[in-house]
């Protein structure tokens, strides 16, 4: 059943999540301008489906801290003297990008070329853009922070859930249940042990991104750990939880091979987010990866600091207490 | 409910009314069984009587419907860590880590009881030179042979020194000679002040009990020695005798009061009497008296499975 499904699934999710058009991208305005002209452009703007633009009335450093924090991906400066330039037939547009998503850096500037030519037929509008961070939009400093996330979501859920399979499969549980040991010390005794592995595995991932491909981790690698650590603990739950519906370790990886295929197609691994249809994206929210991925690349490329960071961290935090607790509870009722 | 708190000292096992359903259906039936220190209790039932849920229970992995049950002194629902750290479990199936080491099994036990490395060392040789595994240390718990890995099982249940040890049909699978070595590790052990209770439907494990309790359906229906079960089912003990003339034997027999009834089958009699081992001397004097001839008197075994089948039949307790 599971063989049969999975085909389905994954081309399913892939054509969903990589339809190709990248969709509302979060942009800031900065009229410097305060003309007309300024106001019809970010009017045209504003009606386009490409860009989602969700700050005005800032100021150029402004406009930057919207881009550090995340909260924009592309920001658009309208200099001042725009209005006059136009009329003389020769005008020209700054543009600032998130080069740590290269993908849809590399696309907001001919997007809007394409758009601005609309606006003003015939007359010659350039628009200057300035990449901030990953300056020469290396996909792979894109990639490898979500990487990373990924390693850091599969190989504890599937550590876990076969391990614990496969005590109840040899029936090692028995005579682990009869000592004092409880549920709680049962689980919590194998994630020790298990987030030590994934610390190992994350850091081999992140040296190796460091050190073949030049990936430069530019926050604070304390806050990185910290993610890695409560994401690890996450993706243990899932495989507690997982192994409880699993008689043996052949179903619970079956189990977690789905799980980790709309996580990996879901929340923006390969692709951002933004090229995920926006009925899709509420599942996305719904995926820890999602703000793994957000965080690590936030850190790692951006060297952004915690308050950034922290609502993903909340989320992660949230998320693995509730999935513990879950497993810890029907672990318990399992074993009775 | 008082009177459930009020265990005495000398029962390591009391269970007052103790009950277990599941969904619609009662597993355990208001079952009162008590268990004295150093006995060697047998559970007996067939498959589906609730044998396992009742040792399940005592064990503290499942919480009792109603009715209260003291193990080891302590109450299996609000302290099931206190009965866990003070019983010894060895599952029918092998359940230890068959890519560890026999030695690394039992130090892996050891240390989740709290025993300290010293002690646990200690402890280990004790109880590998008692199942006689010594020899056995290093070597892989997967490539050790059935009867072995059931040694290991029992000394793994033994590393933090039980008061009080489970046994989940021991000898199920194990040939008779390996099962009477397993008998006597279990006396020993007896010996040396654990009681054993045994989980079995095997008549025969059961006879070597010295206090069974037979389970039918959920119900606690009979509770005694083997000997008294049997007994109460058949009014008395069996005996097989063979002489020279049956029939007029069987007549000098019928007078005689300690005897019940007798049949006469082919060359044999069978007798039922008060107390076999009174009634073998009075019935050589009395068939001799008449000058007739005994060449031979057996204990006719009334085997379990009989009591079992009388017992559940009669409706029992």
């Amino acid at each position: 059943m599971i063989s049969l499904m999975m085909p389905i699934l994954v081309m399913v999710l892939v054509g969903y999540a990589f339809s190709g058009d990248i969709k509302h991208v979060a942009m800031a305005i900065v009229d410097e301008d305060r003309s007309a002209a300024s106001r019809a452009l970010t009017d045209l703007l504003q009606g386009t489906d490409t860009f989602h633009v969700t700050h005005t009335s800032l100021d150029r450093n402004q406009a930057e801290s919207c881009i550090r924090d995340g909260k924009v991906k592309v920001a658009l400066i309208v200099p001042s003297g725009f209005h006059n330039d136009l009329k003389i037939g020769r005008a020209t547009i700054y543009l600032l990008l998130d080069g740590s998503d290269p993908v849809i850096a590399g696309m907001a500037g001919p997007t809007l070329e394409a758009t601005v030519r609309r606006f003003s037929s015939g007359i010659e509008v350039n628009v200057t853009a300035l990449v901030l961070y990953n300056p020469n939009l290396r996909y792979i400093d894109f990639l490898a922070p979500s990487i990373v996330g990924l390693i850091t979501q599969f190989l504890p859920t599937f550590l876990m859930a076969i391990s614990l399979a496969g005590e109840r499969e040899r029936g090692t549980i028995e005579q682990l249940v009869v000592t004092p040991i409880s549920g709680l010390e049962l689980l919590v005794g194998k994630m020790a042990a298990y987030v030590v592995i994934g610390s190992v595995e994350a850091t081999l991932a992140l040296a190796v991104a460091t050190e073949l491909f030049g990936l430069d981790i530019r926050g604070n690698i304390l806050l990185v750990a910290a993610f890695l650590l409560v994401f690890t603990v996450a993706s243990l739950s899932v495989g507690a939880l997982s192994s409880v519906f699993a008689k043996n370790q052949i179903q619970a990886i079956q189990q977690i091979i789905p799980i980790i295929y709309v996580s990996i197609f879901l929340s923006g691994v390969f692709y951002p987010l933004e090229s995920i249809p926006s009925y899709l994206r509420p599942i996305s929210y719904l995926i820890p990866l999602t703000y793994m991925n957000h965080a690590l690349r936030a850190l790692i490329t951006k060297g952004v600091g915690l308050h950034v960071v922290l609502p993903d961290f909340v989320a992660l935090g949230t998320y693995a207490s509730i999935v513990m607790a879950l497993a810890v509870i029907l672990f318990k009722k399992r074993l009775e | 409910m008082r009177e459930c708190l009020v265990t005495s000292l000398d029962q390591i096992i009391y269970t007052k009314e103790l009950t277990k359903r599941f969904g619609d259906v009662l597993a355990v039936k208001s079952v009162d069984l008590q268990v004295a220190r150093g006995e060697i209790f047998g559970l007996l039932g067939p498959n589906g009587s609730g044998k396992t849920t009742m040792v399940r229970m005592l064990c503290g992995l499942m919480t009792p419907t109603s009715g209260t049950a003291k193990v080891v002194g302590y109450d299996v629902s609000s302290h099931p860590e206190q009965v866990k750290k003070n019983i010894g479990y060895m599952p029918q199936r092998f359940c230890l880590y068959e890519d560890h080491t026999v030695f690394e099994n039992l130090d892996f036990f050891a240390q989740i009881y709290g025993l300290r490395r010293e002690e646990a060392r200690t402890r280990i040789d004790g109880v590998l030179e008692l199942v006689q595994l010594g020899a056995m240390h290093d070597r892989l718990a997967g490539t050790l042979s059935g009867g072995l890995k059931q040694r290991l099982a029992l000394a793994s249940a033994l590393v933090h020194q039980p008061k009080l040890l489970f046994l989940d049909e021991p000898t199920a699978g194990i040939d008779p000679p390996l099962r009477r070595v397993f008998w006597d590790y279990f006396r020993e052990l007896n010996r040396q002040g654990i009681t054993v209770f045994i989980n079995s439907h095997y008549m025969d494990e059961a006879a070597q009990c010295g206090r069974l309790g037979l389970l039918s359906e959920g119900s606690l229906i009979a509770v005694g020695s083997p000997k008294e079960l049997r007994r109460k089912v058949a009014g008395g003990d069996g005996l097989d005798v063979l002489c020279s003339d049956p029939q007029a034997v069987k007549l000098v027999l019928q007078g005689e009061t300690y005897v019940f009834s007798v049949i006469v089958e082919d060359k044999w009699l069978r007798l039922i009497v008060d107390d076999a081992g009174s009634a073998v001397p009075r019935i050589i004097s009395a068939v001799e008296r008449s000058g007739l001839k005994v060449y031979d008197v057996k204990v006719r075994e009334l085997t379990l499975e009989d009591v079992f089948v009388g017992l559940t039949q009669t409706g029992g307790g």
